[in-house]
C-alpha cells in the first residue's frame, strides 16, 4: 500500500516535469513583494525563454542563505530588498562583480551604491521614506495635518503613530538611521522616545503600518511611501507626507551571487532589470518604487525624488552590520522598554 | 490413535516474563494420540504452557519437539496447530464458512473443496446449515462449535483447548466436553486441554496434569490423581477432600494411625510407610458417614458436633466440628438429617483413607 | 499432513520477494537519479537527470550494486544454520551505513535513486534480521518495524537533534555550549518566555472554568440548549486557528464593529455626544496583545476542554451521586463534595490541555499579537524575518519543545494514575443528578452569551468576504471571492487551494497507516529497540508545530537530504502533524480487539500480513475512514509547521490566507477562510454521513 503511495507520489512529479527549455535556467533570489518578483520572473522568463525558478524571502534571510550557500550557490542573481544586505554580501565576497553596459542609463548615485564600490550590486528601484495620513480618521478626529517628522510627536497624535520595530524590519531601521543623520545620534534618540509616546503598536513588517493607516486602524503609518501608494491606488483615504525636515531613502538592490551556475542568464537579468522595460514590469502590479534607469517611465502614484528633499543617505556607514547592530540594541534597551 | 499422531516432547522449558517466572524447567510428554488436561489454579502457569505449545509464546530456554520435529523456534505459523480458545476468537466479521474455511483459503484450496470440508467439519459438530450465519447470530454453544470446527478442519498435528467451556452455561457444558472427547478420539490427534474446572477434567481427559506455581504436581490418570493424590494440594484439587493431620503409632498388629479421637489400624493393603511419626490424610466428603452419638464410639470413628447444614436436594452438606478439626461432608438424605448441635459420631471405612505421601508440610 | 517440513508458510519470504526487491535496488541505481536533481524533482532537463545517475556521477558509487548483485546469488542458495541470514543483514546494513557516511561526508545531497536504494536495503535488513530471529522470523513485522525505526528517526528525531546542534554548535561547527544561556538572557527572551506562560496559564484555567460550566450543562441540564452544545464541538476542528483572531479584529479591532459603533454613538461628533465636546470615547485597539490572544484561544480551545471534562462527567456513575443524595446532602453539597472530586483528573487535563494547546498556538499570536510576544512568533520572525538567526530560533523552540514535553509528562504520568473514573463494565442504572436551580440559570445565561459571540464571529467571517472594505465601507460586494475564485484555476486562491488539497489528500492515508502500524507495533509488540518507537511517539504527540516547523527547516534544508522547497517536506509534515489522530485512534480500536482474534488467524496458518489484511483491517475499517477523516480536516487547516516549508510554488490555502492576513487584505482572507470553513463542514457532515455516526467525538476526546 505504502510503496504504491510512494509511487504515486512519484508518477506525479515526473509527469508534471517539464523538460525542454531552450534558453537554459535562471534560479532569482527575490526580495521584493511576492506579486512583484512574480510579475518580474514571468516578464523576464517570457521574454528570453529561460526557466526561471524564484524563492522569495526577506533580504535579510535571502544574505543569510547565501552565506550558508557559499560553497554550492543555488541562487544566481538577487533582484532587491535594500541596499544594506547587498553591501554587506559585496564586502563578504559573496557576489560576483558585474558592469552592465545597461549602467549608463542609469541615474548616476545608483550605478554603483554598494560599500564595496566594485561593482558588485546595482541600484535597481529607490523608495522614499515617509508617512501616509489617513483623511477619514483625520477628519473625525478633527486635528491638524502633520507635514513633518517633529509633527508628529505632538501630543495630539498620541497614540495615533504606527512604526515597525527595526528589531524585525529593514524598514524601521531606515527610520532609525535617517534619523541619526538628520539630528544625531543623541538628539534623534531624544526625537524617537518622544515619537515612542505617540505609537500605538510597533509592527512586525515592514509595511503593515501603511496597510493598517490605509483600514483606519491607525491614523499616520510610518513607512516606504511606495508601500503606501499602492494602498492609496486602491481606493483608501490616504495622504502621503514626505517630511519636510527631509528623509532618508532606500536603494533596491540587485546583485549576482559569486558562483552563480547560470551565469550567463544572470548578467542577462541585470541588464533585463536594469532596463526601461524592466523597471516598468513592477509597475503593472502597482509597485510604485522609483526607477533608476532615467528613460523608464515614473508612476505618476510614485514620489518624484527631485520633487522632495532626500538627505545625503550614506549607505556606507549606516549599511555596516556594526553601525547597524549598535543602533538597534540601543533602540531596543532605551526607547522600547519605556512605558506610555 | 491413528498413524499420524505425534507426541509432544518438552524438555526442561521455562519461561520468564520479565522477573515473574511462569514455568520453571518443566519435563513433561504428551502420548501420541490422547487428551491431557492441565489443570490448576489461576496463575499456576497452565495457559502459559499451552501457549508455549502453541508457539504464540517462545519458550525462555529448553525445547519442544512435536514427535521428532524440534519445533521451539518454529512460529505458531508454522507449527499445525488447531486451538480452540476461552473466548472463541470467531472473526465478527466472517460468516461461520469463512471462519471455518479461512486457513484452508490460506493454503490456497479450491474453493470447492473448501466448501465441501467445511460441510464435513461442520457436520461433525452438528454445525451443518448454519454457514451463512455471522458468530453474533449464534448462540455462545454454537459459536465453540465453529470454533472447534475451525481448530480441526487442517486436520492439525496437534489441537489445544484453551478453557473452551468457561463461557457457556452449566447445563451446556456436559454436552459439550463430551462432544469433544469423542472429535478428539475420533480424529486421534493428540490433544492438550486446560481448564480450572476438575470436574471437566475427569471426564474429558486420558491423563491430567496438575500444576502449581510454574510446576507440575502430578501427572497420571484422571483414576490415580483422585485415589492416589501424592500431595495435599492435589487432593483438594481434585474432588473436594478434607485433610487432616494424623499421627503411626505403635508396631505389628498394634500399628494405627490416629487423628483426633480415632484410631484406625493399619493393613496390609495401605500404603504406609514403615516410620513412625505424623501423617496426612485425606478424607472425601462422601465417605464420611455420619450416625447418631451413641455411648462408646467405635474405634474408627470421629465425635463431632454438627456446625451447619445444608440441603441441596438429593444431599445434604455438614460441617462437622471434630478433634480432627471441621469436617466437611455430603450424606444422602435418606441417610437421615442432622440439625446444628446434634452431636454425632463420623465413621470411615479404613479403605476410604487416602494416606498422602508428602510430609506434612503444607495443608 | 497439509504440507512438509520444507514448505514454506504462507506470508514468508521466498526467493521472488528477495530478487524483486534487489532488482528494484539496482534498476532505481541505473535509472534514477543518485544525488539530488539540482533544481528539483519537478523540474529538470534529461542531461541533468543523466548527470545525476550514480555510475556517470562517480564511480566509486558502483560499490552499491556490487554488493546488491553479490547477494543475488543467496536468493537461491541456502545456507544451512544462520549463514544465510547473517549474509543479508551484513551486506544490507554495511550497504546503509556505508551510502549514508558517504553522502553526509561529502555534504552531497541524496537523490531519488539514492533513497530508493537504502528503501530496498532497509528491506533486505529486515528479512536477515527476521531470519536471525527477530520478531520470531516473522518479516512482515520486522520490515515494519525496521520501517516505523527508521521514519521516527528521520522525520523526528533528526530534526530535533538539528535543533540541538543549531543551538551547541556555532555556524563555524565550534562547540559552544554557553550559547543557549546567551541567547536566553539575550535582552527580551525572558519576557517572552514569561509573556507564553502567562497566556497559556490564563488560558487553561479560563479554558478549564469554561468547559467545566459546558461539561456540567451538556450532562445534567434540563434545557434544550445543552443539545446546542453537543454540536459546537466541531467548530474548532474545521477552523483553521487563525481564523478566530482575524474575526476578533473585525469585531473588536481600531475599526471593528464594536469601535465603530460606540464611536458613531458616543465618539467626538457621535451621535450622543453633547455639541462641542471632546466625547466620551476613543478607539482602541485593545484587542492587539494580551486581551486579544486570551479571546480566541478561549474561544477556540473551550470546545476541547469540554470534551475532556464532560468524557469524565459521563462516565460517573449515578448511583454514587445518589448515594450522597440518600444521605441527605443537596445538589450544592454533592457537586462540591461527590462530583467534583470525581472528575478532578478530568480537570487537570483539560487545563494543561489548555495551557499546551495555547503555548502552540501559532496563529492567534500572529494575527493578534501586537507588540505581545509569545514563543510560537518569535521563532517564527527569527527565521522569517530580517534577521534569520537558526540559532534564537533553535534554542526559543527547544525551550517550547521542553514546555510542552514537560507538560506532556505530567498528563500521562501522573493524572494518568490518579483516575478515579468508575469503570466496571456493569450497566450503570439511575438518573443522573440535576443541576441546582440557580446554578442552572446562571449558565445558560452565560452560555447563550456564548454562543451569540460564536454566532457573531462565525458570521463576521461570512460576512467579511461580502463587504468591501470592513471598518471603512460596508458595500456589498462580491470582489473578494471573485478576486479569488474567478481569475483561472492558475491564479487567485486556486493554486493554493489545489495544493492543499492535493497534499492533504496524499498525507491522510499516509498518515493513517503509519498512526495505525505504530498503534499496531505499540500495542502488539515487545521488542528490544521499542523504546525508540516510543519515544518518538511521545515526541509525535507533544510537538509544537512551531517546533517541527524550525526543526525541519534546520535538518531539510542542506545536504544530505534537502527537501525544503519540494511538495514532499509539505506532505511529510502535515502528515506527522496530523499522526496523533492516527495513533490515538489506532490505539483505542486495537485495545478493543482481542489478540486471540490475531492468534486464530495465525494458526490457521495465516502470516502476519494476511492476519493484518484479513483480520484486523476489517475490523479497523471504521477507525481508519475517520482517522483519515480527521486527518484531512487537520493536514488542511494546520499552520504553525507548514509556514516555514511553503514556498510560492508550493502554498497552501492556510499559508495563503496568512499572507494576505500579513499584506493587509482581510477582505479577502475572511473570504477564503469562510470558503475553506465551509468546505471542511461540508467534508465532516459527508464523512459522518458516510460512517453512520458521529466518531468525532470519540476522536476528539481520546
Amino acid at each position: 500500500m505504502k510503496r504504491l503511495g510512494m509511487l504515486c507520489i512519484v508518477m506525479f512529479i515526473f509527469l508534471s516535469a517539464t523538460t525542454v527549455l531552450a534558453g537554459g535556467r535562471l534560479v532569482v533570489y527575490c526580495s521584493n513583494e511576492p506579486f512583484a518578483c512574480q510579475a518580474v520572473a514571468d516578464a523576464f522568463a517570457e521574454k528570453y525563454d529561460v526557466k526561471v525558478q524564484m524563492t522569495r524571502s526577506g533580504s535579510g534571510s535571502t544574505y543569510a542563505k547565501i552565506l550558508a550557500e557559499k560553497d554550492n550557490p543555488k541562487g544566481d542573481v538577487w533582484y532587491a530588498g535594500t541596499l544594506d544586505p547587498h553591501s554587506q554580501a559585496g564586502v563578504n565576497g559573496l557576489l560576483e562583480p558585474y558592469e552592465s553596459p545597461m549602467l549608463e542609463e542609469i541615474g548616476a548615485e545608483f550605478r554603483n551604491p554598494a560599500t564595496s564600490k566594485q561593482h558588485h550590486s546595482a541600484g535597481v528601484y529607490a523608495g522614499v521614506l515617509g508617512y501616509s495620513v489617513n483623511t477619514d480618521v483625520l477628519k473625525e478626529k478633527n486635528l491638524p495635518m502633520p507635514r513633518s517628522w517633529e509633527d508628529l510627536t505632538k501630543p495630539a497624535y498620541k497614540g495615533l503613530v504606527q512604526v515597525a520595530s527595526p528589531q524585525s524590519s529593514g524598514t524601521a531601521y531606515t527610520v532609525l538611521a535617517t534619523m541619526v543623520q538628520l539630528k544625531g545620534e543623541e538628539e534623534a534618540f531624544e526625537y524617537l522616545a518622544k515619537l515612542h509616546q505617540n505609537v500605538n503598536q510597533y509592527t512586525k513588517s515592514g509595511s503593515a503600518p501603511g496597510k493598517a493607516a490605509a483600514r483606519g486602524e491607525t491614523m499616520i503609518g510610518i513607512g516606504f511611501l511606495h508601500d503606501h501608494a499602492l494602498q492609496k491606488a486602491n481606493g483608501f483615504p490616504l495622504e502621503l507626507v514626505v517630511p519636510s525636515e527631509g528623509t532618508g531613502y532606500e536603494i533596491g538592490g540587485l546583485s549576482i551571487i559569486k558562483g552563480a551556475r547560470n551565469m550567463e542568464n544572470a548578467k542577462k537579468f541585470v541588464d533585463f532589470m536594469l532596463s526601461a522595460e524592466g523597471q516598468e514590469v513592477p509597475q503593472r502590479v502597482k509597485m510604485f518604487q522609483v526607477p533608476t534607469n532615467i528613460n523608464a517611465n515614473v508612476p505618476k502614484e510614485a514620489i518624484r525624488l527631485d520633487q522632495v528633499k532626500l538627505i545625503d543617505y550614506d549607505f556606507v556607514t549606516y549599511g555596516s552590520e556594526k553601525m547597524r547592530s549598535h543602533l538597534i540594541d540601543r533602540w531596543a534597551k532605551e526607547i522600547k522598554p519605556i512605558e506610555r | 490413535m491413528s498413524d499420524s499422531s505425534i507426541r509432544i516432547i518438552l524438555k526442561n522449558v521455562s519461561k520468564h516474563f520479565g522477573k515473574v517466572r511462569a514455568l520453571d524447567a518443566v519435563e513433561i510428554e504428551f502420548a501420541p494420540g490422547s487428551l491431557t488436561t492441565l489443570l490448576g489454579p489461576s496463575g499456576c502457569g497452565k495457559t502459559t504452557l499451552l501457549r508455549l505449545v502453541s508457539g504464540l509464546e517462545e519458550v525462555s530456554s529448553g525445547e519442544i519437539w512435536f514427535g521428532d520435529e524440534n519445533v521451539t523456534h518454529l512460529s505458531a505459523t508454522r507449527r499445525d496447530i488447531g486451538m480452540v480458545f476461552q473466548s472463541y476468537a470467531l472473526f465478527p466479521h466472517m460468516t461461520v464458512e469463512q471462519n471455518v474455511g479461512y486457513g484452508l483459503g490460506v493454503l490456497k484450496t479450491a474453493p470447492g473443496e473448501i466448501r465441501d470440508r467445511v460441510r464435513e467439519v461442520l457436520d461433525m459438530v452438528a454445525m451443518d446449515g448454519y454457514q451463512q450465519r455471522y458468530p453474533n447470530e449464534l448462540s455462545g454453544g454454537q459459536q465453540q462449535r465453529v470454533a472447534v470446527a475451525r481448530a480441526m478442519v487442517l486436520r492439525p498435528k496437534v489441537l489445544l483447548f484453551d478453557e473452551p467451556l468457561s463461557n457457556i452455561d452449566s447445563k451446556l457444558r456436559r454436552s459439550m466436553r463430551d462432544d469433544i472427547r469423542r472429535l478428539q478420539q475420533a480424529s486421534g490427534i493428540t490433544a492438550i486441554y486446560v481448564t480450572h474446572d476438575q470436574a471437566e477434567a475427569l471426564a474429558v481427559s486420558d491423563e491430567i496434569i496438575i500444576m502449581r506455581n510454574g510446576m507440575i504436581e502430578q501427572k497420571g490418570p484422571p483414576q490415580d490423581l483422585y485415589h492416589r493424590p501424592e500431595t495435599s494440594f492435589v487432593a483438594n484439587f481434585i474432588g473436594e477432600s478434607n485433610v487432616v493431620s494424623g499421627e503411626l503409632k505403635g508396631t505389628g498388629e498394634n500399628r494405627k494411625i490416629i487423628f483426633g479421637d480415632a484410631a484406625i489400624a493399619v493393613n496390609d493393603s495401605m500404603p504406609v510407610r514403615d516410620e513412625n511419626g505424623p501423617i496426612k490424610l485425606s478424607l472425601r466428603p462422601e465417605v464420611l458417614e455420619i450416625t447418631q452419638r451413641e455411648e462408646t464410639s467405635p474405634p474408627n470413628g470421629l465425635s463431632g458436633i454438627i456446625v451447619q447444614s445444608a440441603y441441596m436436594g438429593p444431599v445434604i452438606e455438614y460441617s462437622i466440628e471434630t478433634q480432627a478439626g471441621v469436617l466437611f461432608t455430603r450424606a444422602p438424605v435418606y441417610a437421615g438429617q442432622f440439625k446444628a448441635n446434634d452431636e454425632v459420631c463420623v465413621r470411615i471405612r479404613p479403605e476410604e483413607i487416602i494416606l498422602i505421601p508428602e510430609n506434612g508440610q503444607d495443608i | 499432513m497439509i504440507r512438509t517440513k520444507t514448505d514454506r508458510a504462507p506470508g514468508e519470504i521466498g526467493p521472488w520477494a528477495l530478487l524483486s526487491w534487489l532488482l528494484i535496488a539496482l534498476a532505481a541505481y541505473a535509472l534514477l537519479p543518485w544525488t539530488a536533481l539540482e533544481y528539483g524533482l519537478g523540474d529538470f532537463t534529461p542531461d541533468e537527470w543523466m548527470d545525476a545517475l550514480g555510475w556517470r556521477h562517480n564511480l566509486t558509487t558502483l560499490v552499491f550494486p556490487g554488493l546488491l548483485v553479490m547477494l543475488v546469488p543467496f536468493v537461491w542458495i541456502r545456507f544451512p544454520a544462520r549463514g544465510y541470514a547473517w549474509c543479508f543483514t551484513v551486506v544490507t546494513g554495511l550497504a546503509i551505513g556505508i551510502l549514508l557516511a558517504g553522502f553526509i561526508t561529502t555534504r552531497t545531497s541524496m537523490g531519488l535513486g539514492a533513497g530508493v536504494v537504502v528503501m530496498c536495503l532497509a528491506a533486505l535488513f529486515a528479512i536477515g534480521i527476521a531470519e536471525l530471529g527477530f520478531q520470531r522470523g516473522d518479516t512482515f513485522i520486522a520490515g515494519a518495524v525496521i520501517f516505523v525505526v527508521f521514519m521516527v528517526c528521520l522525520f523526528i528525531f533528526f530534526p530535533v537533534w538539528e535543533i540541538f546542534r543549531n543551538v551547541l554548535f556555532d555556524k563555524a561547527q565550534t562547540f559552544v555550549p554557553l550559547q543557549f544561556f546567551d541567547i536566553v538572557t539575550s535582552f527580551g527572551v525572558g519576557r517572552v518566555i514569561g509573556n507564553t506562560l502567562l497566556l497559556a496559564f490564563s488560558v487553561g484555567i479560563a479554558t478549564t472554568v469554561f468547559g467545566l460550566i459546558f461539561a456540567l450543562y451538556a450532562v445534567r441540564a434540563t434545557t434544550r440548549l445543552r443539545y446546542l452544545i453537543r454540536v459546537f464541538y466541531i467548530l474548532p476542528i474545521i477552523t483553521p486557528p487563525f481564523v478566530v483572531g482575524m474575526s476578533l479584529i473585525l469585531i473588536f479591532g481600531r475599526a471593528g464593529m464594536i469601535n465603530d459603533g460606540l464611536m458613531f454613538l458616543i465618539g467626538p461628533n457621535g451621535l450622543l455626544t453633547p455639541e462641542g465636546s471632546p466625547g466620551l470615547f476613543e478607539r482602541s485597539g485593545y484587542i492587539y496583545g494580551f486581551t486579544g490572544i486570551f479571546l480566541a484561544q478561549t474561544l477556540s480551545l473551550t470546545p476541547i476542554s469540554y470534551m475532556v471534562i464532560s468524557g469524565m462527567l459521563a462516565s460517573i456513575n449515578p448511583a454514587m451521586e445518589e448515594a450522597s443524595l440518600t444521605m441527605r446532602a443537596g445538589r450544592w453539597e454533592t457537586l462540591w463534595k461527590v462530583t467534583f472530586p470525581l472528575i478532578r483528573p478530568g480537570i487537570a487535563n483539560a487545563f494543561l490541555l489548555g495551557m499546551i494547546s495555547s503555548a502552540a498556538d501559532f496563529g492567534n499570536p500572529l494575527v493578534l499579537g501586537g507588540e505581545y510576544d509569545v514563543l510560537s512568533t518569535e521563532i517564527y520572525f527569527s527565521i522569517a524575518g530580517a534577521q534569520l538567526d537558526f540559532a534564537r530560533a533553535a534554542a526559543l523552540g527547544l525551550i517550547l519543545l521542553f514546555l510542552s514535553l514537560t507538560i506532556y509528562f505530567i498528563q500521562n504520568k501522573w493524572i494518568g494514575k490518579k483516575s478515579y473514573v468508575t469503570v466496571t463494565g456493569i450497566e450503570t442504572s439511575g438518573n443522573v443528578t440535576p443541576l441546582p436551580a440557580g446554578l442552572q440559570r446562571a449558565m445558560t445565561i452565560f452560555i447563550t452569551f456564548w454562543f451569540l459571540l460564536i454566532g457573531a464571529v462565525y458570521l463576521s467571517i461570512f460576512l467579511g468576504g461580502f463587504v468591501k472594505q470592513w471598518g471603512a465601507d460596508y458595500t456589498l460586494t462580491l470582489s473578494h471571492h471573485l478576486e479569488l475564485w474567478s481569475k483561472g484555476f492558475d491564479s487567485g486562491a486556486w493554486p493554493s487551494f489545489k495544493h492543499s488539497l492535493l497534499f492533504a489528500l496524499i498525507a491522510a492515508p499516509l498518515t493513517t497507516l503509519a498512526g495505525v502500524l505504530i498503534a499496531y507495533i505499540l500495542t502488539r509488540k515487545q521488542f528490544w529497540g521499542r523504546g525508540i518507537i516510543d519515544f518518538g511517539t511521545v515526541l509525535i504527540f507533544a510537538i509544537p508545530g512551531t517546533v517541527i516547523g524550525v526543526a525541519y527547516i534546520l535538518a531539510f534544508n542542506t545536504a544530505p537530504i534537502e527537501l525544503t522547497g519540494t511538495a514532499i517536506i509539505l506532505i511529510i509534515t502535515m502528515a506527522i502533524r496530523a499522526m496523533p489522530v492516527g495513533i490515538r485512534g489506532g490505539m483505542s480500536a486495537l485495545g478493543q480487539i482481542s489478540t486471540s482474534l490475531e492468534e486464530a488467524s495465525l494458526l490457521q496458518r495465516a502470516g502476519s500480513l494476511k492476519t493484518i489484511r484479513a483480520v484486523l483491517l476489517p475490523l479497523l475499517k471504521s477507525t481508519i475512514v475517520s482517522s483519515m477523516a480527521y486527518s484531512f480536516i487537520r493536514a488542511m487547516t494546520t499552520v504553525s509547521a507548514v509556514i516555514f516549508l511553503a514556498t510560492a510554488g508550493t502554498d497552501v490555502a492556510t499559508t495563503y490566507i496568512l499572507s494576505r492576513v500579513e499584506s493587509g487584505d482581510t477582505g479577502v482572507a475572511v473570504a477564503y477562510g469562510s470558503v475553506l470553513i465551509f468546505t471542511m463542514l461540508v467534508f465532516t457532515l459527508l464523512v459522518q454521513f458516510a460512517t453512520g455516526r458521529s466518531r468525532t467525538e470519540k476522536q476528539v476526546n481520546l
